[in-house]
């Protein structure tokens, strides 16, 4: 501890109060200093009223004790500067005249801000006592304003924990509708690869229904494309969180992809017994990457089936104002509440019960992801039980 | 959540339909043995029913519990067993054993619980618990425990 003692012997900085002692007259801050002597706090002299003002402005003191009579900027044109600074514009002064008290402008000095006058020859006791208690009025604002940002500080503290606690909340949520989603594929798949060895070893393989083999490998095979996509999905997030999502770009048809994603999904939709009208009005040729286009494609698709409670959905393909390409996705299914618009856009978010929806919570995030990565926009018009219209913007370079 | 508040009543409506039918038929049946599937995803009900079909067991299946009580209004005769998902929009497992308890004569039907959240099927009385991911030997196993 004996190093760290120079600490604790020098108060800090903002405690040790200054007094601002003002006089063309050498002797006289010189008995000021004497009067001083073994007081606590330190006093500084300017033996100008330009130097005050200076001084002022530069630091903060306790109190300044000003001489009215000087040659030059006198006592009261000193105290109007030091108010006009923003640093001293508190600065208690007290002014100190030779001039007899009933010749005294004090009302002057009181309106160019004294809080005080004394007048010389100077009671030592007196000037002391009054100091001093400046001093101290200094040192508990001093003692406030450390009070102050200390609450400030905590408060930013409890901030910012208040923000982690919700990003690990958020996270674990993640966690859980990650492990299950990973966990239901894993039991059909399992089942059918149980199956198809129980029946082997049992030799009963080759006199099996071969139409129900085929489906049970279907199925299967549909969960491991299941698996598949959670896991790029993932890994698109891990890349993106790095800032490496590489893009790939090349001419690209906007219409073209859009027309294939439909075909695509030709099945699914015919499935969810839902109509899908693809509006071709422009055919927009952009320099893109193809796949993470079809990627954004897929996912306003996927989205619009999954959540358009099986109505109609408009998919149109347009050329925007200023070089751009538009595709728009409007269903007329459960919509999205404004106070969920912009977070739905964030990672693992969802603005509807997992239980009932499945997936990650990615998809969009990805999916703006993707759009911001080639300086588009996507834009969002929905209400709760309103339906959804998602609109993509994309420069065409 | 509409479809959770007006269910009550559809519940009673499905149950003294059906259980006329089944207190009437409680022997159970020599035919091929009868289970009911309640899972809301489909890949899973699916293979369910094809590795129990293969099984020799005749299987009927719904994708939460108000279709399950449609299944069992319409069975001739009460399953052997009922294997059955909790966590389902809809009618989820917990509702449908609630409503499957309210009458005598259905709670002797057995319940596999088929949940890969074990902590919430404790609370449960059911008759067997079966987590997923599921193994085909232990559905086996459980379910001959009841069928075989």
């Amino acid at each position: 501890m004996a190093s760290d003692g120079s600490a604790d012997l020098n108060p800090p900085q903002a405690s040790r109060a200054r007094i601002l002692a003002v006089d063309d007259r050498r002797e006289n801050l010189v008995a000021l200093e004497a009067a001083f002597q073994d007081c606590d706090f330190e006093l500084v002299s300017a033996l100008s009223g330009a130097e005050a003002v200076n001084l002022a402005a530069s630091s903060d003191f306790a109190a300044v004790l000003l001489d009215v009579q000087m040659p030059g900027m006198d006592g009261y044109a000193t105290a109007r500067e030091i108010r006009s600074k923003e640093r001293s514009k508190n600065t208690p002064i007290i002014f100190v005249t030779a001039i007899d008290r009933k010749d005294a402008n004090e009302l002057k000095g009181y309106v160019t801000g004294a809080v005080d006058f004394l007048y010389k020859p100077l009671d030592t006791e007196v000037l002391r006592a009054k100091v001093n208690v400046f001093v101290e009025l200094f040192r508990a604002r001093i003692e406030m304003q450390r009070q102050a940002e200390l609450l400030r500080e905590r408060s930013l503290e409890e901030q910012e924990v208040r923000l982690l606690q919700r990003g690990i909340a958020v996270r674990d949520e993640f966690l859980s509708i990650a492990s299950h989603e990973l966990n239901t594929p894993i039991t059909p798949l399992s089942l059918q690869m149980q199956a198809f060895l129980k029946l082997i070893q049992e030799k009963k393989f080759q006199e099996s229904d071969p139409e129900r083999l085929k489906r049970m490998l279907e199925t299967a095979y549909g969960q491991v494309e299941r698996l598949s996509r959670i896991i790029s999905e993932l890994v698109d997030v891990s890349r993106i969180n790095a800032g490496k999502l590489p893009l790939v770009k090349k001419q690209v048809n906007l219409a073209e992809v859009a027309r294939s994603v439909c075909e695509e999904f030709a099945e699914e939709i015919r499935q969810l017994g839902c109509e899908v009208r693809l509006i071709i009005k422009d055919e927009p040729v952009g320099i893109w990457d193809e796949m993470r286009v079809e990627q954004v494609l897929v996912n306003l698709l996927s989205n619009a089936l999954k959540y358009g409670l099986g109505k109609p959905i408009e998919v149109q393909v347009e050329c925007a104002e200023r070089g751009k390409a538009r595709i728009s996705f409007r269903d007329q299914g459960i919509g999205i509440a404004p106070a969920d618009q912009r977070r739905i856009f964030e990672r693992f978010e969802r603005a509807v019960s997992p239980e009932n929806y499945g997936g990650l919570g990615l998809g969009l995030y990805i999916t703006n992801e993707i759009v911001r990565l080639h300086r588009g926009a996507i834009a969002l018009e929905s209400g709760l039980d309103r339906g959804s219209t998602f609109i993509v913007d994309l420069p065409l370079e | 959540m509409a479809t959770i508040t007006i269910f009550p009543s559809q519940a009673k409506k499905c149950l003294s339909e059906f259980l006329p039918v089944i207190q009437g038929q409680l022997q159970p049946s020599l035919e091929r043995k009868t289970i009911l599937i309640i899972e809301d995803e489909y890949p899973i009900r699916q293979m369910m029913q094809d590795v129990l079909e293969l099984e020799g067991y005749t299987v009927v299946t719904a994708a939460d519990g108000s279709e399950g009580f449609e299944q069992l209004k319409a069975l001739s005769s009460p399953p052997c067993a009922i294997l059955l998902d909790l966590m389902m929009p809809g009618t989820s497992g917990w509702r449908f054993l609630d409503f499957l308890r309210a009458d005598f004569s259905t709670t002797s039907i057995p319940i596999i619980i088929c949940s890969a959240y074990l902590e919430s099927a404790k609370s449960i009385r059911a008759s067997a618990v079966i987590e997923k991911p599921v193994k085909l030997e232990k559905l086996l196993s459980t379910v001959n425990s009841f069928c075989g």
